[in-house]
């Protein structure tokens, strides 16, 4: 299975707008997807007004919800 | 427990944030009327019956997170007159910590038993045969419930084969251990304020997002651009991991100060003297022959005890809560401090309202908007140490049971006192009866409102489990 290293940001603008459930939701995902994912937090994505942001092997997607990136990660997995 | 993602929190924070950058901008009088227009056509998603009563929504919103209650205004007084009245109160809170907003309650059912489509008029009909009243006929085709007869004994649920009878509870009152909501003339819910404890575990249960906090926000930001004398934030130990996991305790300091407080507390400071105080005043009450003792740090258990249980009233120790400690030691060292209580805890508004030293309460989620609308991210600061001194055993108080640790702590070893902890108001209630009977199986009796704690409180901005474990990490370090 391909590896996928998701950024996400933790800058208090998009703490408020749901970065925690986000993070949670791929902290949940189950181990075989899990452990081909690299996560790793950044304070500021530039995007501020259009949080949550998160960069999705490199893109950055905003307004990004727990059902978005679950979509995303089903395609991009499925993609092999 | 408090939802984070829900669409109610999602509007509250944007409204939040609109004071606050509204307020940091010097332009509340000014932007404030145009604000519900605006707001409404940026929103895609429509949940009322018209634009007009959205508007009209959004303005009771806007009124209460500007701190101002009915009584404060007119009828017709436009959102630039309220943010004129709102900036030239004191900053002082107010005595009731939240309201339900009439025209937002969408009036739930609120008969207790309900038929439903999957009624099929059945032969047998089970629900006539049982129901001890002959509540129910059947009307068109359907069974039918006469509300004068019925006594909601729930018979007729537990019979139909095709479960067609169902039962409903309007959610604020489900979520209210105080029995505080009842219902006006024309079925809209109203809070009785004598008897709420403002706990505040209805707000994240009304799906419709009825009951809303006042809040200080425009009134912090106002005193805090003011540079007239120095302005305190005194910050409830609960804060470990609100602002995400960049949002480190020495971060969170430097954004406070970035703010423009002049100086940043931790409750926790000297609360080991609450807990001394509070020990003391146990082994004495037991050597005195009382049967039991309940903490004081909660204001919602606090007031429970005060308003549902008056004959415990006197049973509830004297300390101070660590909130109050805390605001009048720096008070007494600088008699021209402005206090800033910032914490996970709507009670705690009604608390500092008859404080002498507390001037103001933000909840972990108004600030976090404050610094949205000023561009402060928390994340991007440095992480250099801790937010302030204090012991473990204190900054434990922000979990359920760390009050009732200390204390044991601070009776000594081998003490035999014996120690409750009631999680949450369901539990307060039943032990607090137990104790009116003379029935508690214990001489201290810890109370904490919110199930889980402090950490769990309406205002935080993490998840209970998320927020124990950082708590506890920090307090090891
Ligand atoms: S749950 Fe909300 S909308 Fe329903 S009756 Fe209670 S306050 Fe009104
Ligand atoms: S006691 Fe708590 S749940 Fe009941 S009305 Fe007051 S704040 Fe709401
Ligand atoms: S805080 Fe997330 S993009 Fe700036």
């Amino acid at each position: 299975m391909k590896s996928l290293t998701l950024e996400f940001c933790v800058g208090t603008a998009c703490h408020m707008k749901g970065t925690p459930d986000i993070i949670a939701a791929v902290e949940a995902l189950p181990p075989e997807i899990r452990s081909n994912i690299l996560l790793r937090l950044t304070h500021c994505l530039g995007n501020c007004g259009a949080g949550p942001n998160v960069k999705f092997d490199g893109i950055l997607h905003s307004r990004v919800t727990v059902d978005s990136l679950s979509n995303l990660l089903k395609r991009y997995f499925q993609q092999e | 427990m408090p939802n984070h993602n829900s669409e109610i929190a999602r509007i509250r924070r944007e409204i939040y944030t609109a004071i606050a950058d509204m307020a940091y901008r010097g332009s509340l009088s000014a932007e404030i009327d145009d604000f519900p227009d605006k707001f409404i056509s940026l929103q895609t998603m429509r949940y009322r019956c018209c634009e007009h009563k959205e508007k009209a929504i959004i303005k009771e919103r806007l009124r209460v997170a500007l701190g101002l209650t009915v009584y404060e205004v007119g009828k017709h007084t436009t959102l630039s007159e309220m943010a004129k009245i709102a900036l030239s109160k004191p900053l002082k809170s107010s005595k009731c910590a939240l309201e339900m907003l009439s025209v937002a309650c969408d009036r739930c059912p609120f008969e207790k038993y309900i038929i439903t489509d999957a009624c099929r008029n059945c032969v047998a009909h089970h629900c006539c045969v049982v129901c001890p009243k002959d509540a129910i006929t059947i009307v068109h085709n359907r069974a039918y419930i006469d509300r004068n007869r019925c006594v909601e004994c729930g018979l007729c649920e537990r019979n139909c084969p095709f479960r067609a009878i169902i039962q409903v509870t309007r959610p604020c009152e489900q979520a209210c251990a105080a029995k505080a909501i009842t219902r006006d003339q024309h079925n809209a819910a109203v809070i009785d304020c004598e008897v709420c404890v403002n706990c505040a575990a209805c707000i994240p249960a009304c799906p419709f997002g009825s009951i809303t906090a006042y809040t200080q926000i425009a009134q912090v930001i106002t005193r805090l651009k003011q540079t007239s004398g120095p302005i305190h934030a005194l910050v409830a130990p609960s804060f470990v991991g609100q602002f995400g996991p960049r949002g480190t305790p020495g971060a969170l300091r430097s954004a406070l100060l970035a703010l423009g407080f002049t100086a940043v507390h931790e409750v926790a400071k000297d609360a080991h003297k609450v807990v001394t105080e509070e020990a003391h005043e146990l082994r004495e009450r037991i050597a005195a022959g009382d049967t039991f003792m309940a903490s004081s740090c909660c204001p919602s258990f606090r007031a429970m005890i005060k308003t549902q249980y008056p004959e415990l009233a006197g049973s509830v120790s004297s300390a101070p809560s660590p909130m109050a400690l805390q605001a009048a030691l720096i008070r007494q060292e600088d008699p021209q401090a402005t206090i800033v209580f910032i914490g996970p805890c709507i009670a705690k508004k009604t608390e500092a309202a008859n404080s002498a030293f507390v001037d103001a309460v933000l909840t972990f989620e108004e600030l976090g908007c404050i610094f949205v609308a000023t561009n402060i991210n928390v994340a991007a600061f440095e992480n250099n140490g801790a937010l302030d001194q204090a012991d473990a055993l204190s900054r434990g108080f922000a979990k359920a049971g760390g009050v009732s640790k200390a204390i044991s702590c601070a009776l000594g070893d081998g003490h035999n006192v014996t120690m409750r902890v009631a999680n949450g108001l369901e539990e307060a209630r039943d032990l607090l009866k137990q104790a009116v009977a003379g029935k508690l199986d214990a001489q201290f009796l810890e109370g904490m409102a919110c199930v889980g704690g402090c950490i769990a409180g309406p205002g935080t901005l993490i998840k209970p489990n998320v927020a124990e474990k950082l708590l506890e990490r920090y307090c090891q370090s």
